[in-house]
């Protein structure tokens, strides 16, 4: 099927009316469920569940390497999204652990290994590229009819990485990394010296760009790509930097509305431990405070909403880091040597666990048991 | 159960802290011989290409395509090192873009060869395809049967000092400037941006090890080997056209010991997993050895097929060796998430 990415998509009013905010019920940690992918000590690749503090729940294999994930609204359904340039995402049914539907990249596109259900769980939008010209694009498949493609938006930028909705459920805030790669050369940035990241904010109905924000210049090449947004919809970035690795970029920053990028920086000795890099972002479930994680320093890194620096937790190889499900301020934390790690609101690893085999990558989202 | 875990984490880290591990002499010893090999290897291609188009014969075609040789197997035998300089603005890939399932090189090469750009005084090369511009495409420009006419001549001098300036601007990052990288890696320490522990560097070298490993098993042997003899693919195999599929393998599993010898066998002290490693790495070399046709012909060989199919499990072998019980034996980590993001 041919599309016309000047057809753009019109969302069902229901999208509109149930906010994500619906989702958390409840306080206090109580059991978790951890929802990622790993790959095994062989080579295979697989989504799992497990229970956080030990217990497997469900195992899939994946064709390739998985990323990103997304669960719907009633948490019965998870999308997990191939890793870039991908060419898969499948829907596994989380109870019964079955592949119901597998969705392969559109002709001349492919994914970037991040997506989101809309609030009524009736659509999953994908963040992907069209590589011909190298733009990158949302494209929204309908979940109620066998997640047929129906049709995409424009994301705005390059390199579309995460995305999330904010409340009011018709606003798409976008990740737009800024580089540019083809399936042809998998895993090669071609365009490092012009990259221009930005975050966007979208709407979903029309795929009207609302507003969008970028570093300031001498930091072109502070990659955004992951996201998370609080209940009030303010979003924390964690950035990669793709420049001189001996410079000392901030990685970090917060932003709301139409306010520009606050890029934050940790104390000077624990900046340098960031190694440039941050892997994943997570609010808690109060949304108060965020967590970034940095596997290349072994570090995950905690922040106010008003930009303060709060802490830091040491693991190896995190990267995976969620809120704990069901409210107040906790993280699930995971790393590629198989522990899951839980951090309570004083910031502090109070259990871990090992899953032997279990190499996690780099997201996790976590679910209510 | 936690308890132990933790004892048993406790005594490894101590363990780590206790390594001393010699990186400068890694990088004097391993690293910048290693690239300083390739820089030379790389300017002895563009001088034979450079002859070779100024004026073209057989011998002149024959100096250039062992000049070539010399130079992809020099680079085979830095393939391992993946950090730093090499990795700068993606030279890793424009030396080698190998292996290539979608065809990008075919493709990107027949398109450029038909670029009026290429004619161009200003034409730049590093500016183009990252499938072009390096050893990958060069090959099907010396190796395809028929002489380079003036096109492809024009595109094979674009390559080799391409390859010839990687190299260098390698060996430069590494050991020269305000700031040379032999800096970082010499001296991981609490503050160094790079390596903040020598068990983090070291952990670093392992895994480079174990990928290169693994590069080799499921990728070089794998690809062309397929499932059985009757569906062995030999165009699969890399370097297939200049026939240097082997000693690529040889000269990657040659790096290998050599920086396993430099950096981590001191600190074992002839104790275990010492002699099962180096035990590991002769019957593969034996292997190898006896492997008497080019890979892709091997692979489709009954008796020489078996071969491969034994050196693809004895590096398996190997592989364990250094990922489980080297690493154990160290206290080290190979890494996953830190490594290889997204």
């Amino acid at each position: 099927m041919a599309i016309d990415r000047r057809t753009f998509i019109r969302l069902g009013l229901g999208g509109l009316l149930l906010g994500p905010a619906m989702v958390v019920a409840g306080t206090g940690a109580g059991r978790q469920r951890l929802l990622s992918c790993r790959s095994d000590d062989s080579g295979g690749h697989f989504l799992s569940m497990v229970d956080v503090d030990g217990g497997r729940l469900l195992d899939v294999a994946l064709p390739g390497r998985g990323h990103g994930l997304a669960v719907d609204p009633m948490q019965l359904r998870a999308a997990v999204f191939a890793r870039r340039p991908g060419t898969f995402a499948w829907i596994v049914d989380l109870a019964g652990g079955q592949v119901s539907h597998r969705i392969a990249a559109a002709p001349g596109r492919h994914f970037y290994g991040h997506g989101q259900f809309t609030a009524d769980g009736a659509r999953l939008l994908c963040s992907e590229n069209d590589y011909a010209s190298g733009d990158g694009v949302i494209g929204v498949y309908d979940a109620s009819d066998s997640y047929r493609r129906l049709g995409e938006l424009p994301s705005h930028g390059v390199g579309p990485h995460e995305i999330r909705l904010l409340a009011d459920g018709r606003t798409l805030v976008i990740a737009n990394g800024g580089i540019r790669t083809h399936p042809d050369l998998p895993r090669v940035k071609s365009n490092l010296a012009s990259m221009r990241p930005n975050l966007a904010y979208v709407d979903v109905a029309s795929g009207r760009l609302l507003h969008r924000h970028e570093p300031e210049g001498r930091w072109h090449q502070l990659s955004i790509r992951h996201i998370d947004v609080s209940p009030d919809d303010r979003v924390a970035v964690g950035m990669q930097f793709e420049g001189d690795s001996r410079l000392l970029p901030p990685l970090i920053a917060i932003q709301q509305a139409e306010q520009p990028l606050r890029l934050l920086s940790a104390p000077d000795g624990v900046q340098r431990r960031l190694r440039n890099y941050c892997g994943s972002v997570a609010f808690d479930a109060d949304g108060l405070r965020f967590a970034v994680s940095s596997p290349r320093g072994g570090l995950v890194t905690f922040w106010s909403t008003g930009g303060d620096y709060l802490g830091l937790h040491e693991q190896a190889d995190a990267c995976g880091i969620g809120r704990t499900a069901g409210g107040g301020q906790g993280f699930v934390v995971s790393d590629g040597g198989g522990t899951v790690t839980r951090v309570d609101e004083d910031l502090a690893a109070t259990a871990r666990t090992s899953f032997p085999g279990c190499r996690w990558d780099n997201h996790l989202l976590t679910l209510r048991r | 159960m936690p308890n132990r875990i933790i004892l048993m984490l406790a005594l490894l880290l101590s363990h780590a802290t206790a390594r001393a591990y010699d990186f400068q002499a890694v990088a004097d010893r391993h690293v910048l011989p290693t690239y300083r090999n390739l820089a030379e290897r790389t300017a002895e291609l563009d001088a034979a290409a450079r002859a070779y188009c100024a004026g073209p014969s057989g011998s002149a075609l024959a100096h250039l395509q062992a000049g070539y040789r010399g130079a992809f197997l020099a680079w085979q035998g830095a393939q391992h090192l993946r950090f730093g300089p090499v990795q700068y603005l993606s030279r890793e890939y424009r030396f080698e873009l190998w292996p290539d399932e979608r065809g990008a090189v075919g493709r990107h090469l027949g398109q450029l060869l038909d670029d009026p750009a290429l004619q161009q005084a200003d034409f730049d090369i590093s500016q183009k395809s990252v499938a072009v511009q390096g050893f990958s495409a060069m090959e099907r420009l010396l190796f395809a049967g028929t002489t380079p006419d003036a096109a492809a001549c024009r595109l094979v001098v674009a390559i080799a000092a391409n390859l010839r300036d990687m190299a260098e601007g390698i060996v430069s990052d590494w050991s020269t400037g305000d700031t040379p990288y032999i800096r970082y890696f010499a001296d991981p320490a609490p503050g160094n941006p790079l390596f903040a522990s020598r068990a983090e560097l070291a952990g670093r070298l392992l895994n480079s090890l174990y990928t290169e490993l693994e590069l080799i098993i499921t990728q070089k042997l794998a690809r062309p080997l397929d499932k059985s003899l009757e569906r062995a693919r030999g165009k699969r195999a890399e370097g297939w056209r200049s026939q240097t599929g082997l000693p690529a393998i040889a000269a990657n599993l040659g790096a290998c010991h050599a920086l396993y010898r430099q950096a981590f066998a001191p600190e074992l002290a002839d104790a275990s997993p010492h002699p099962q490693i180096e035990a590991a790495f002769a019957q593969a070399g034996s292997t190898l050895e006896k492997l008497q046709m080019p890979l892709a012909d091997a692979v489709a060989d009954r008796g020489q097929r078996a071969l491969v199919e034994q050196l693809q499990a004895e590096l398996s072998a190997l592989k364990q060796l250094l990922a489980r019980d080297l690493a154990a034996a160290l206290g080290l980590s190979l890494g996953f998430n830190s490594l290889d993001g997204d």
